[in-house]
């Protein structure tokens, strides 16, 4: 993780009353509806460990749902998320799981439905705000959501992530990050790559339409 | 469990030391409960330390009708003391406890309020120096896990000593160990505390009778508890 500066020692502005199970929270739920591609219908949500107990009364069930509903950390909306859930026509579960020691203290794991498209999403709150979303479908991402990040699911051929990168410098978007996972030998690949600055829609389809190409999200800051 | 505290000491007709002092306290709190209500603050550093900065800058301001230009900057020099202490020992109640988050917050509002008022870099780091002495050990101990027991109290106490530090500072009287070594001091009292003192729930005030009960009444009850080694995936 990179280091922090002067300019984030105060800060974010945000709605109470924890910068982890708050506005961390919201920013998890924010990221999975750009995963999903947009508010979900249904939302099964898990807070699990430091989360299970506690969730009601730190009001990270009201953050879920606010970022859920993809508003910001600082929107006054997020108190009144639940009723607003209603409003908007978004179903949703709460479940509580401890003790689950392959994850992070502060995890929650959403599963998520639009349309006929649904998303399993895994994001850690680690303080501050910042968050890592740590899975998506089972593969491996660990992105922050901080910078812009793109996530491609592909076949796994020779010169695919040479061709990525190339298709980025074109762009001159300066890659901070990259993880590639695959399921096993020639199955399918996940790329993420996080981005410093983003890239014009045009690219985005572009690489949509690369035949090995499965699926392709692009997720741009969140907190724009 | 906020009890509108902020405005009842606001209106109170007694005033222990004066009327500003009587302001600043509910100022801090203020701030905080807004925080608790899932109101809208700005962390500093941490949500949970949030009525320390804005609680003393404001009332210094009004005091000596000082610009906002100059409170802009002494949020700057803030800032930049959040930094250090990040650096050396942490600002989060999860790795360093309560002096971590209320103590960072009131030696960032030290250091800004000798700097607002004309203090040298000297007397600005004495005051930061002075300040984290008087809040070293302090555990974060909230009950039920929630931000509010004692964590808004200690927003204004915190507040206070902030005051009593930028006092003595400005007078050039040191604080004889220096500003690092201070920090260096909450970084090991910080690792050293055990963890049913750093935001657990598990010690101190959190695990009085009264804080029991608090946690019974908020905290989740249908919650599934994985077996010990297991594999989730």
């Amino acid at each position: 993780m990179s280091k922090s500066g002067i300019f984030d020692m105060i800060g974010p502005v945000m709605i109470g009353p924890s910068s982890s199970h708050t506005a961390g929270v919201v920013r998890i739920g924010r990221a999975a509806v750009r995963v999903l591609g947009g508010i979900p219908e249904h939302a099964e949500i898990t807070f699990y460990n430091s989360f299970a107990r506690t969730y009601e009364g730190h009001g990270s069930d009201r953050a879920i749902i606010g970022g859920l509903l993809d508003f910001k950390t600082d929107d006054a909306r997020i108190k009144q998320s639940l009723d607003l859930a209603k409003e908007k026509g978004l179903v949703y579960t709460f479940k509580s799981v401890g003790n689950a020691s392959t994850y992070h203290p502060n995890t929650v794991r959403l599963l998520l439905r639009k349309g006929d498209r649904q998303v399993e999403v895994i994001g850690e709150s680690l303080g501050g705000g910042l968050i890592n979303i740590s899975r998506v479908d089972g593969f491996h991402a660990n992105f922050s959501a901080a910078a812009h990040t793109l996530i491609i699911k592909a076949e796994d051929t020779h010169g695919a992530i040479a061709f990525i990168a190339s298709v980025l410098a074109q762009e001159k978007a300066n890659i901070a990050t990259m993880s590639v996972s695959r399921k096993g030998k020639h199955d399918r690949a996940c790329h993420v790559i996080e981005l410093d600055s983003g890239i014009p829609d045009i690219t985005v389809m572009y690489l949509k339409s690369i035949q090995w190409v499965q699926e392709l999200i692009y997720i741009p800051d969140i907190d724009m | 469990m906020i009890q509108n505290g902020a405005k009842k000491v606001y209106q109170h007709p007694v005033a222990v030391l004066s009327p500003e002092f009587q302001k600043l306290i509910a100022r801090a709190l203020a701030a905080k409960e807004v925080n608790s209500c899932m109101g809208r603050v700005v962390a500093a550093p941490t949500a949970g330390a949030s009525g320390i900065l804005p609680g003393t800058l404001y009332t210094l301001q009004e005091i000596h009708g000082l610009s906002d230009e100059c409170i802009v900057e002494s949020l700057l020099v803030g800032a930049g003391i959040a930094l250090i202490i990040e650096r050396k020992a942490s600002l989060a109640g999860a790795v360093g406890g309560c002096q971590a988050e209320t103590g960072s917050a009131a030696a960032m509002a030290a250091g800004g309020m000798v700097h607002a008022l004309g203090g040298d870099i000297d007397q600005v780091f004495n005051a930061v120096a002075i300040t984290i002495q008087c809040m070293l050990g302090l555990v974060c101990d909230p009950v039920a896990g929630l931000v509010e027991v004692p964590c808004v109290v200690r927003n204004a106490s915190a507040a206070a000593i902030a005051n009593s530090s930028a006092q003595i500072a400005l007078a050039r009287v040191s604080g004889v160990i220096p500003v690092d070594e201070c920090v260096e001091a909450m970084g090991e009292i910080g690792a050293s505390m055990e963890s049913k003192y750093k935001e657990t729930a598990l010690g101190g005030l959190a695990a009085t009778l009264t804080g029991q009960q608090i946690a019974k009444k908020v905290l989740i009850e249908d919650i599934e508890i994985l077996p010990d080694e297991n594999i989730s995936e």
